[in-house]
């Protein structure tokens, strides 16, 4: 089957998957509890409170319920964010860039990071280095996000003053009108720009946040990486290279490390989605105006209409990873036909 | 998928050149600012001089005055808006003119009609940020855009109770014609509609000429006499009028501007929801959602500008990274929790300002005609109207140990409260005592309640339900302490459960009415004792019909206290109505909350109010 038509036939399979999505995370997000719980507070009355219910039909049937709900997503209406105090489409829209691009600064760290630390241990298999990196990537893998995030501030910005703290850019020095808005990717617009001064304070910013996050993931591909290594080098068609005489090094990165990656592939498709939905910590103790601190702040206030928003806007972004996934797996593995 | 091992595989490209680019340009960067940070440092310095930079809490609702109801938004509006008049630096009770020039009294006879007519003159030469002058046509036609708005979540009740006749009588039939008794069910099923609902607007953005107050009612209560003097004809004399409208809801908008983006229209409140101009010190640079508000010296203040040029007020979540801005001078104010306390308060750079009086108060409201939710009171045995014989209510006012809930559950950081008026606002009186804990108290009461059965609820005992939202440790300790205070008065035949429900839950028994007691919070509107009794004791005020009490006598005292205009004896009724309600003992108050504010020693000019939404920074330099 060609790409093109691979690609539409797996778009058209979303819909029924993000209809059944829609309809798991209402139904849970109305189990849950009174959805008017985030409008409604100690000073209001009787009155005031049954306005809230007839604004948004918190008092119709479940299905009725859905029913606007749903409507209002293909009409473009997502709802109201209480938190955000914007629509929510808006509110996404406008959080998404940040957090897209910590995801992807983080994922830059860490895919060669991890991926190189796994090939070496597994070609270093039992030997100090191996043990030394598994323990390393063990550490990775239980220190608390938090944790991790609070120490790298209090040492890279609060005794050695190497990086800043908070935000993406330093509002003392910028004003909102030296910030561009072409792709809203700060990283790329004050480039465009051509604002190198805004695009190192940007990225020394996004710095501690990409390290924090990454950490995760690089000790999860170490783990991966290393099994599948192993895994692969004890196939007979290694052994095979080797006995033709092919160069270790050629064996290793044109033979082994390739089809180790399959499995590595799945593994990173899966963090990038979960770091898009996931980055809640990490934004939150860096302050950064994303998705993630905006999705947690929606949830210790009870405002349903934001989750069932992110919830909605993540599945389909996870699915389009695990489509790109797909696609990634045919281009490692040429065995693999799309279809 | 399918496999296929024939296949002949694809060489690799240059993700791994993309990779290490990245990764280089990420170290680059982070050395690259770390350098800039470390030798620019002198000049860096000289810039923060003239920026104080404070940390807030959250979004606002927003930016309008006639929307914003809350305490993010309040900061902005407090430091961008001007009132009429403001706050005395640290007082709450004394009032100095602002866009006036002179606070009406009966005795300088801005105040007539035995206390219905307010008459402010207003200041000359005071210009908006953009530019224009500010007449009496600005003020007019900011409190008018409140009252057309009357969104019913936001502030406009406050003026609109006082200046618009029968302002609550909301209720209009589908033919227009006005229902004399109706329930919320006739507003659930559209029986009945509002008669002055919040702004609706028509398909061209035009508010919908029967909802908002009318335009001939607002005319006829708010009168621009000329230029510089307005006039506001109250329906009922009250001597908080110049309070209510010193909070951020009398702030004065610029006409020209707000009709420049639409006027009341539903474009015009759109775009008004976050761009401000006033006449403040200070005009708003930049908001954010999420991030921060940029706030810039305003250099044509009519009261000279502000010492520092630029406000910048950054939302950061974490309490342990503002803890680590502060120590390091990157922000000059930050909210810390009291549990941080001994992280700081041994550093020289920074100062403690604490214990100082707030005006919120917690309380806890005792319900008087419980409509029980057989689920979640299951085992509960005693009637609805427990709460209506004064001993029951009595014996939990003194099976609660206020003293203890401050200090384990506040770190001490509260006072607890005599009654409805806090300490520090007009009306206080000092002599009121507190409800104690007092086991022997609690047993005489219990001894002298009926439980109508011919013995009493000391010797036969009883059973109760009471809740408490999971998650608050407050509540639950609260609680517990009623449930320890009680059952060691007849322990074995009293028995109080104490039940932890979901927020959503406890909303929903809140709303059934299901709750025998109910943990409250109160913080004030404006700074005038009236807006504590109403609400707390007057059969039609919010917490008293929430918990059934009505007292003909004491909706007479407070009607008669609030209407006063001599202050003396003003104080004298407050007095009075506070010794009544104290042997009534409707509610039991737990704690006046006192302040905790850090800041670095380098910055001077803050002042605590406890009517400021937040900080006032004009008066701030460093």
């Amino acid at each position: 089957m060609r790409l093109s038509r691979y690609i539409a036939k797996r778009l058209l399979l979303l819909i029924p998957v993000l209809i059944g999505v829609s309809i798991i995370i209402f139904t849970l997000s109305r189990m849950t509890g009174d959805p008017a719980a985030a409008y409604i507070n100690d000073k209001m009355t009787e009155q005031q409170i049954q306005q809230v219910y007839d604004k948004y039909h918190f008092n119709e049937p479940l299905i009725n319920q859905y029913w606007y709900w749903a409507k209002g997503i293909l009409q473009g209406d997502w709802g109201w964010s209480k938190i955000a105090m914007q629509p929510v489409d808006e509110a996404i829209l406008y959080r998404f860039p940040v957090t897209l691009e910590l995801t992807i600064l983080s994922m830059a760290l860490g895919i060669p990071i991890g991926i190189t630390l796994g090939t070496m241990t597994a070609l270093r298999k039992d030997k100090a280095f191996d043990h030394i990196v598994r323990v390393i990537s063990l550490l990775g893998v239980s220190i608390p996000v938090f944790w991790l995030a609070l120490i790298l501030q209090y040492v890279f910005f609060y005794q050695l003053n190497l990086l800043p703290a908070i935000n993406i850019y330093n509002p003392v020095e910028y004003s909102a009108k030296d910030i561009p808005h072409i792709t809203n990717f700060l990283i790329i617009d004050s480039l465009l720009v051509g604002n190198i001064g805004l695009f190192i304070d940007h990225v020394a910013h996004m710095v501690m946040p990409a390290v924090t996050l990454s950490f995760g993931i690089i000790a999860i591909l170490i783990r991966i990486q290393r099994n599948s290594m192993l895994e692969v080098l004890n196939l007979d068609y290694i052994k095979t290279a080797r006995a033709k005489g092919l160069p270790e090094k050629t064996v290793i990165n044109k033979h082994a490390r390739r089809n180790a990656l399959i499995p590595t592939t799945t593994v990173i498709g899966l963090s990038f989605g979960a770091s898009l939905g996931g980055a809640v910590l990490t934004e939150n103790i860096f302050a950064l105006p994303g998705l993630g601190k905006w999705s947690a702040n929606s949830i210790t206030h009870f405002d349903s209409t934001s989750i069932l928003g992110f919830v909605l806007f993540i599945a389909l972004v996870y699915s389009l990873v695990n489509l790109a996934v797909d696609i990634i797996y045919a281009y490692l593995d040429p065995r693999v036909k799309l279809g | 998928m399918e496999g296929n091992a024939d296949a002949e595989p694809k060489k690799a490209g240059g993700s791994k050149i993309i990779a290490i680019f990245i990764v280089g340009l990420l170290v680059g960067a982070a050395l690259g600012a770390g350098i800039m940070m470390v030798l620019g440092g002198g000049e860096e310095e000289t810039v923060y001089k003239t920026v104080v930079v404070a940390t807030i809490g959250g979004n606002p609702e927003s930016l309008d005055p006639a929307y914003d109801y809350e305490t993010v938004g309040g900061e902005i509006i407090q430091n961008v808006y001007e009132t009429l008049m403001f706050y005395d630096g640290g007082s709450a009770e004394v009032l100095v003119p602002q866009l006036c020039t002179e606070v009406p009294t009966v005795e300088n006879g801005l105040v007539t009609n035995n206390g219905h007519v307010y008459t402010y003159n207003l200041r000359e030469g005071v210009t908006f940020h953009d530019g224009t002058a500010m007449t009496s046509e600005d003020v007019f036609y900011s409190f008018a855009r409140v009252l057309r708005l009357n969104d019913p979540h936001g502030p406009g009740w406050m003026i609109g109770e006082l200046l618009i006749p029968n302002y609550y009588d909301y209720v209009w039939a589908n033919n227009r014609t006005i229902a004399t008794e109706f329930t919320s069910q006739d507003i659930k099923n559209k029986v009945v509609v509002p008669l002055y609902p919040a702004a609706e607007f028509d398909s061209s953005g035009i508010i919908k000429e029967y909802t908002g107050v009318s335009m001939d009612a607002i005319r006829e209560h708010i009168w621009a006499k000329d230029d510089y003097t307005v006039q506001f004809n109250l329906t009922v004399a009250f001597p908080g009028w110049n309070y209510v409208i010193t909070f951020g809801v009398g702030s004065i908008i610029s006409k020209d501007y707000v009709e420049h983006y639409g006027g009341m229209t539903k474009a015009g409140y759109d775009y008004m929801f976050n761009h401000m101009c006033g006449t403040g010190a200070f005009s708003l640079e930049e908001y954010t959602p999420d991030s921060q508000f940029v706030l810039l010296r305003y250099d044509d203040y009519w009261k000279g500008p502000a010492k520092i040029n630029k406000v910048i007020i950054m939302q950061v979540p974490d309490d342990n990274t503002r803890l680590l801005l502060l120590k390091s001078g990157q922000v000059d104010i930050a909210a810390i929790p009291r549990t941080l306390r001994d992280s700081i308060v041994d550093d020289t750079n920074i100062e403690i300002t604490e214990g100082l009086p707030t005006f919120n108060i917690d309380f806890i409201g005792l319900n008087q005609k419980i409509n029980f939710n057989t689920t979640a009171s299951k085992n509960t045995n005693v009637p609805a109207n427990f709460f209506a014989d004064k001993n029951v209510r009595l014996a939990f006012a003194h099976a609660m140990n206020a003293s203890k809930l401050i200090e384990t559950q506040f770190n001490g950081a509260g006072i607890q409260p005599n009654g409805a008026i806090p300490k520090g606002m007009f009306g206080y009186d000092p002599e009121v005592p507190v409800y104690t804990y007092d086991l022997k108290k609690v047993k005489s009461y219990l001894e002298n309640a009926s439980n109508g059965e011919g013995s009493n609820y000391l010797d036969e005992g009883f059973s109760i339900d009471i809740f408490y939202n999971t998650g608050n440790s407050v509540r639950q300790a609260a609680c517990q302490m009623f449930k320890a205070g009680l059952e060691a008065a007849n322990p074995g035949k009293i028995k109080v459960t104490v039940n932890g429900v979901e927020w959503a839950t406890y909303l929903q028994l809140r709303r059934e009415g299901a709750m025998p007691v109910l943990f409250l919070g109160w913080a004030p509107d404006y700074a005038d004792p009236n807006n504590y009794m109403q609400p707390f004791f007057h059969s039609a005020g919010t917490y008293a019909s929430m918990t059934g009490y009505s007292n003909a006598t004491v909706d007479l005292l407070i009607e008669e206290a609030a209407a006063e205009m001599n202050k003396t004896h003003r104080a004298e009724l407050y007095s009075e109505l506070s010794w009544l309600m104290y042997g009534e003992c409707v509610h039991i108050w737990t704690v006046q909350a006192t302040n905790f504010h850090c800041e670095r020693a380098w910055l001077d000019g803050y002042v605590f109010n406890p009517m400021y939404s937040g900080f006032y920074y004009y008066p701030m330099d460093k």
